[in-house]
């Protein structure tokens, strides 16, 4: 469906991809991942055809310089922040589906599906945050295009329509859109994603199933540590003489930096050194490659 | 170019115009002081030899030279920048959508808001000069409009550029307004001064007042209110007599036509050439 080829994105001096080359197939969710200024957001806008660029980016067989209307009709994009007219929510679903000139007729049934329904006959002023990138959402499904471009789509909402949202991706991926997801959070990765690509510095890094990602860059998580008030030196001093880096986030609660792999390690080292930890919780949010 | 996204982005653009409070203030001002002018003079009185409709659109020649070149600049001047500052631009560029024809629906959006509040203002008039039974001069009341619409497509395409080549609100208002007083306060100073120290004769004189939008708007309304040119000054009688009220009505129409085309054009050039890149 998507092929890249030795895409580079030059802005002044800086190189912000470095001849990256990949393809996504028909029906695949691909993520990409990476630090802030890994050329996320570039290769996504490169895919957009928003930035000039050397290299080749082919959508169904069709080189997106040449064939832009073409190609973007079979796109449709989430961006990070939503970037919305100030009209009414109903009247901006017909805007934008009758720029692609799909049925307008759906805007009702498309409200319904991102629970916006409710909301249809206000500006996008009086939306919350949570409501616009629903409506972003909308937007994508009223196009109803077979590529699907998210970046870092959930990077502002609230932890209920972040999973609302998640959902509805998952969903559309199984009914069969290839879909590119940009994200910073390895939990929504791992939810929607078959495949990582991972950027560093506009390289790619890494072009694998998650899984491989997992066991061969070891990326680091954090596992929070919930412990009797008495155990909280203790534990601390037993994890920094093993090096690892402990800090904490409220009383009694230590979090502990680790590879992904020793998390059952380090409890079992708490625990043949006499502590009990109440709970913990691993928090895999932020990504670190090592 | 697809004619039907030209046209949904223009209609979207003029609903947008339309509720801009900026919008809406300049359109309530402009109406409410037509009305004011209109009934400043007694609606029996004659001036500079006008009465009723005629007498209106020459009071009115003056508000609309500092209104529509302000509204056309400053509104024209914003349209993409904005786009550009909120980020709906590339948005909108991530759709099956080309920048020629964003550009040209705005333009199109825009362009008829302005004639709405145009057709607003002299519409309101018209009623009330209507009701006290004055009907002379109606057909140079209607041409008024016309060329007051001509005069807002023109600075609207001069507002363009601006908003084309900047991605800052602020700062494209900051330049309209720069150019609106270039236009209508340092021009004339300008073609005076030139006058003066480089003794211009009426010809030159005339051509180059006329170069200038507002001045070209100026003399044809005139023109078209008035047999008596002797108000257009020296250069504007030297024109007249020289090449003929008509001729001089086409010169200055083709001045307001230029001045709509060449910055609509250079608009163009730059937003879907030069500057291709919307990050």
């Amino acid at each position: 469906m998507i092929k890249i080829k030795g895409l580079t994105k030059k802005y002044d001096k800086t190189l912000a991809i470095n001849n990256v080359s990949f393809e996504i197939k028909n029906g695949e969710a691909v993520a990409l991942l990476g630090p802030n200024g890994a050329g996320k957001s570039t290769l996504v806008k490169c895919l957009l055809g928003l930035l000039d660029y050397n290299g080749e980016i082919f959508v169904k067989n069709l080189e997106i310089r040449a064939n832009s209307k073409k190609v973007k009709s079979l796109i449709s994009y989430v961006p990070q922040e939503p970037a919305l007219y100030d009209m009414k929510t109903v009247e901006i679903m017909r805007f934008y589906s009758s720029l692609r000139k799909k049925d307008p007729e759906d805007t009702d049934r498309i409200l319904e599906i991102v629970g916006l329904s409710e909301h249809k006959n206000k500006f996008t002023s009086e939306l919350s945050g949570g409501m616009k990138q629903r409506l972003s959402f909308a937007l994508a499904l009223i196009t109803n295009s077979p590529v699907l471009i998210l970046d870092e789509p959930t990077s502002n909402l609230d932890s209920v329509s972040r999973e609302d949202l998640l959902e509805l991706t998952k969903k559309l991926k199984n009914e069969g859109k290839t879909i590119i997801f940009s994200s910073h959070r390895l939990d929504e990765v791992h939810y929607i994603s078959d495949r990582i690509v991972y950027l560093e510095s506009g390289k790619l890094i890494k072009d694998c199933r998650l899984e491989e990602f997992r066991e061969e860059l070891g990326y680091r998580i954090r596992l929070n540590l919930y412990l009797k008030s008495e155990q909280v030196d203790k534990t601390r001093n037993l994890l920094q003489e093993k090096r690892y880096v402990v800090s904490t986030s409220g009383e009694n609660i230590l979090n502990v930096e680790i590879q992904v792999r020793e998390k059952v390690d380090v409890i079992k080292y708490l625990l043949q050194n006499g502590i009990d930890p109440v709970d913990f919780v691993v928090d895999e949010t932020s990504l670190d490659i090592h | 170019m697809e004619l039907n996204k030209i046209l949904l982005i223009g209609q979207k653009e003029s609903r947008e115009s339309l509720r801009n409070r900026w919008f809406i203030v300049y359109a309530v001002s402009f109406s409410a002081l037509a009305l004011l002018l209109l009934f400043i003079g007694s609606s029996k009185s004659t001036i500079g030899g006008y009465t009723g409709f005629g007498r209106t659109a020459a009071s009115l020649i003056n508000l609309i030279l500092l209104f529509i070149p302000l509204i056309s600049l400053t509104i024209g001047s914003i349209a993409i920048s904005v786009e550009r500052e909120n980020k709906t631009l590339p948005y909108l560029l991530s759709h099956p959508v080309s920048k020629s024809e964003i550009l040209l629906g705005k333009y199109i959006g825009i362009l008829i808001s302005i004639w709405l509040t145009l057709i607003f203002g002299f519409g309101i008039s018209g009623i009330v000069i209507s009701t006290q039974g004055i009907g002379q001069g109606l057909s140079g009341y209607i041409m008024v409009m016309l060329l007051s619409g001509l005069l807002a497509s023109s600075f609207l395409s001069i507002g363009f550029i601006v908003s084309v080549m900047s991605s800052r609100t602020s700062k494209s208002v900051g330049i309209a307004v720069f150019l609106w007083l270039a236009f209508l306060i340092f021009g004339d100073l300008g073609v005076m001064g030139s006058a003066i120290s480089m003794d211009l004769g009426p010809q030159k004189l005339f051509f180059l007042t006329a170069a200038n939008p507002a001045e070209a708007f100026k003399i044809a309304s005139i023109l078209t209110l008035s047999q008596r040119v002797e108000i257009l000054g020296p250069a504007g009688v030297y024109a007249v007599r020289v090449f003929g009220e008509t001729l001089v009505f086409i010169i200055l129409l083709s001045v307001l036509f230029f001045w709509t085309l060449i910055p609509l054009m250079i608009s163009a050039l730059h937003f879907c050439y030069l500057r291709r890149e919307e990050k």
